[in-house]
C-alpha cells in the first residue's frame, strides 16, 4: 500500500465521519421542506388534484415536468459511471461514486412525483395488475423499475469493496445504525481474489447492461409525450432528442454535485481542476448535440407548419411561452456552450456557471414540452393556461428537498469517492503526479 | 479557322438542345388551356379533391398529360411551391387529385402541366380556404406488426432483471465460498 492510497483511504473515511455545521444545518432545513412537502401531499390526497393547478385541458404541471428532469438527471449519472467505465476513461473515478448516487437519488425523486401527480395513489399497483400493454405509462412503470432496480444493483456492487473498507478501518467506531449497515451490506467481503473475480465479471456486465437500460428508459419517457395524439410532440426524434438533452442536465448535476462535494469534504486532492475541465468537455459536447436537435425539431415543424406545431411555434416564438423559451435559448444553451467552448472559461467556476444554468435551461425546457404542448387546443376553445399552486410548489420543493437529502445520507453511509476504482484505473497515481508537478512548480 | 468555328458552333447546338426541356422553349407550340378548381373551404385534416381540366386551343381534351399541383408555403419570408402530388388527365382531360390540407388560411393551389412535344406548358390557379377544426387526428383501429406480442416485451424485461439478479447472485457466491474457506466472521 502506497502513502497515496492510505491518504485516500483516510480522506474518504474522515470525510464519512464528519458532520460539519454546514452540513448539519443543511439536513435539517431539508428534512423541514420534506416534512412540510409530505404534509402538502396528504393535503393534496385529501381534497383531490383541484388543489393543483391541473385542470380538464392542462393535465400535466409542475409534477410530469420535474419528472421528466429527474429521469433525465438519473442519465447523467449512468453516463459518466458505466459509459465512461466502458470506454475506459480511468479520469470518471473519482466522480463515478457521485454520479452513482445521483442516478439512485433521481430515480428514487422521479418515481415519488408520478405519485404526486396520481389523485388515487393507493392505486398506483393496478397499473402493474391491470395496465394495458398498449399504453405507454404502462411501458414507462416497468422501465423506471427496472432501471432502478438496476441502478441500484449497480451502485451495490461499485461500493461493495469500500464497505468493507469501512467496516474494517472505522466499523466499531461507527454509530449502531451505520455499524449495523456497513456490517450487513460488506458482505464478508474481504478482497479474496475468488470474490475480485466475481466482483469483476458483475460489475462489466451491468455496465453493459446498465447503458442501453438507461437509454431504453428515456426513450419510453419520450415516447409518453411522442405517442399521444399532440402534434408538438409529434417527432420520431423525441428519443434520441430526450436522451441528449438528459445528458446535458445530468452531466450538469454531476459537475455542481462535484463542486460542493469537494468543498464540503475538502477533496480538492483527488478532484482536481482537469476532472472540472473534461466535465466541461462532456458538457459542451451533449450541449453541442442539444442545440442541433433543437434546430433540427424547430426547422422541421417551422417548415410543414402544420397547424398545431404553428401554435406551438407561436407561443415559444412571441407568445404566452415565449420568456421559458428564450431563457431557455439563451442561458441554458447558448451561454453554457460559449462558457465551455472557450478554454479560458473552461475553468471551474466556468463549469459550475454553466452546470447550473444547463440545469435550470432544462427544467425550463421540459416545462415547455409538457405544459406548452398541452397548451394546443385539441377544440376551438381558448388556449387553457396553467400556473402551480402553492399546494403544488411545497410538493415540488420537498420533493426535490427529498433529492438533496438522499444523496447526503448516502455520502455518510460510504465513501463518497470510489478508492477501488482510484486504484483500478491508476487514476491515484495521475492525481498524485498532478500533485507532485503543482508543488514543483510552486517552489 | 474554319474547322475552330465549326467546334464552337457544334459545342453550341449541342449544349442548347440538351437544356432544351419539350415544350419549354419552342414558340411555334400551341399553348393549352388549363383550369383548376376546388370546394371553396375545407376542414384542416378534411380529405378533398382538386380537379383540373386540359384542353387544347381548339377545345379538345388532352388525354394522358402529367399535372403537378402545388401549393404556396411561407417559410421564413420566402414563397415556395411545395408538390402536393401529380395526376394524369383522362379521356375528357380531367386530372383528379385528392389529399388533406393541413396548413390553416388562405392555400393558393397551382395546378401545372409543364408541356410536352405537342403542347407549350400552361398552369392555373385557385383559392382554397383551410379553417381549422382544431382536430387533424382520427383514432383508427391499431396497426399490428406481426409477431410483436406483450409476452416479447415481457421475456426481454424478465431476462434484464435475471441479469440484475445473477450479477448480484455471483458476487454473493463468491463471499459465501470464501466465507466458508475463511470459517466465519467478517468484521
Amino acid at each position: 500500500m502506497t502513502y497515496s492510497t492510505e491518504s485516500l483511504q483516510r480522506h474518504t473515511i474522515e470525510a464519512m465521519q464528519r458532520f460539519s455545521r454546514t452540513y448539519v444545518i443543511a439536513f435539517a432545513i431539508l428534512l423541514t421542506l420534506v416534512i412540510i412537502g409530505a404534509a402538502a401531499w396528504i393535503y393534496q390526497i385529501r381534497e383531490g388534484l383541484i388543489v393543483t393547478g391541473m385542470r380538464d385541458r392542462i393535465t400535466w404541471g409542475l409534477y410530469i415536468t420535474l419528472f421528466v428532469f429527474f429521469i433525465g438527471a438519473s442519465m447523467g449519472g449512468t453516463f459518466v459511471s458505466a459509459a465512461l467505465r466502458l470506454a475506459d476513461m480511468g479520469w470518471r473515478a473519482p466522480i463515478s461514486r457521485g454520479a452513482e448516487y445521483i442516478t439512485v437519488a433521481a430515480l428514487l425523486t422521479a418515481s415519488l412525483f408520478i405519485f404526486a401527480d396520481m389523485g388515487r395513489p393507493e392505486r398506483a399497483l393496478n397499473i402493474m395488475l391491470f395496465g394495458r400493454w398498449e399504453s405507454p405509462l404502462v411501458w414507462d412503470v416497468y422501465g423506471l423499475t427496472t432501471y432502478l432496480a438496476g441502478s441500484m444493483v449497480y451502485l451495490y456492487l461499485a461500493v461493495l469493496p469500500d464497505l468493507a473498507l469501512v467496516r474494517d478501518a472505522i466499523g466499531e467506531k461507527l454509530d449502531p445504525v451505520r455499524r449495523l449497515f456497513v456490517v450487513m451490506f460488506s458482505a464478508s467481503w474481504t478482497g479474496h481474489p475468488r470474490q475480485e473475480r466475481a466482483l469483476h465479471i458483475s460489475l462489466q456486465v451491468m455496465t453493459v447492461v446498465i447503458v442501453p437500460v438507461a437509454v431504453m428508459m428515456h426513450t419510453v419517457t419520450s415516447w409518453i409525450f411522442g405517442m399521444t395524439l399532440r402534434e408538438p410532440w409529434d417527432s420520431p426524434m423525441f428519443g434520441i432528442y430526450f436522451v441528449v438533452g438528459a445528458v446535458y442536465s445530468g452531466v450538469g448535476l454531476i459537475a455542481v454535485f462535484m463542486f460542493v462535494m469537494r468543498k464540503l469534504n475538502r477533496l480538492e486532492a483527488y478532484i482536481t481542476d482537469r476532472h472540472f475541465q473534461n466535465m466541461g468537455t462532456l458538457l459542451a459536447g451533449s450541449g453541442g448535440v442539444m442545440v442541433f436537435f433543437q434546430i433540427s425539431d424547430l426547422v422541421t415543424a417551422g417548415f410543414k407548419l402544420k397547424t398545431g406545431a404553428a401554435f406551438n411555434l407561436y407561443q415559444l416564438a412571441d407568445g404566452a411561452m415565449s420568456p421559458i423559451f428564450w431563457t431557455y435559448i439563451w442561458l441554458g444553451l447558448i451561454v453554457p456552450l460559449a462558457l465551455m467552448l472557450n478554454p479560458w472559461t473552461r475553468t471551474v467556476l466556468g463549469v459550475l456557471i454553466a452546470a447550473v444554468l444547463a440545469n435550470v435551461g432544462m427544467m425550463l425546457e421540459r416545462y415547455f414540452i409538457v405544459i406548452g404542448g398541452l397548451r394546443v387546443p385539441l377544440n376551438p376553445y381558448e388556449p387553457p393556461n396553467y400556473a402551480p399552486t402553492v399546494t403544488e410548489l411545497l410538493i415540488v420543493l420537498g420533493l426535490c428537498s427529498f433529492f438533496v437529502l438522499v444523496i447526503m445520507i448516502m455520502m455518510k453511509l460510504a465513501p463518497a469517492i470510489s478508492v477501488q476504482e482510484m486504484l483500478e484505473t491508476g487514476e491515484l497515481e495521475t492525481v498524485e503526479k498532478e500533485l507532485s508537478t503543482a508543488e514543483g512548480a510552486a517552489s | 479557322m474554319k474547322k475552330m468555328l465549326f467546334l464552337i458552333a457544334m459545342v453550341v447546338a449541342t449544349t442548347s438542345s440538351l437544356l432544351a426541356t419539350p415544350g419549354s422553349a419552342s414558340t411555334q407550340q400551341p399553348e393549352p388551356i388549363i383550369s383548376v378548381s376546388a370546394v371553396e373551404q375545407v376542414d384542416a385534416g378534411q380529405r378533398l379533391a382538386v380537379a383540373a381540366y386540359l384542353i387544347d386551343p381548339l377545345g379538345n381534351p388532352i388525354y394522358e398529360a402529367e399535372v403537378d399541383f402545388t401549393f404556396e408555403v411561407e417559410f421564413l419570408n420566402v414563397t415556395s411551391a411545395v408538390e402536393i402530388g401529380s395526376a394524369i388527365t383522362d379521356e375528357t382531360g380531367l386530372a383528379l387529385l385528392e389529399f388533406s390540407p393541413t396548413v390553416e388560411g388562405v392555400n393558393v393551389i397551382t395546378a401545372s402541366f409543364h408541356g410536352n412535344e405537342v403542347f407549350a406548358e400552361a398552369f392555373a390557379t385557385t383559392e382554397l380556404s383551410v379553417i381549422s377544426n382544431g382536430r387533424l387526428y382520427k383514432e383508427l383501429p391499431p396497426y399490428r406488426v406481426p409477431g410483436a406480442n406483450m409476452w416479447l416485451t415481457a421475456g426481454l424485461i424478465a431476462i434484464v432483471w435475471l441479469i440484475f439478479i445473477g450479477s448480484l447472485g455471483l458476487v454473493g457466491w463468491a463471499n459465501i465460498r470464501t466465507r466458508r474457506e475463511q470459517g466465519g466472521s467478517n468484521a
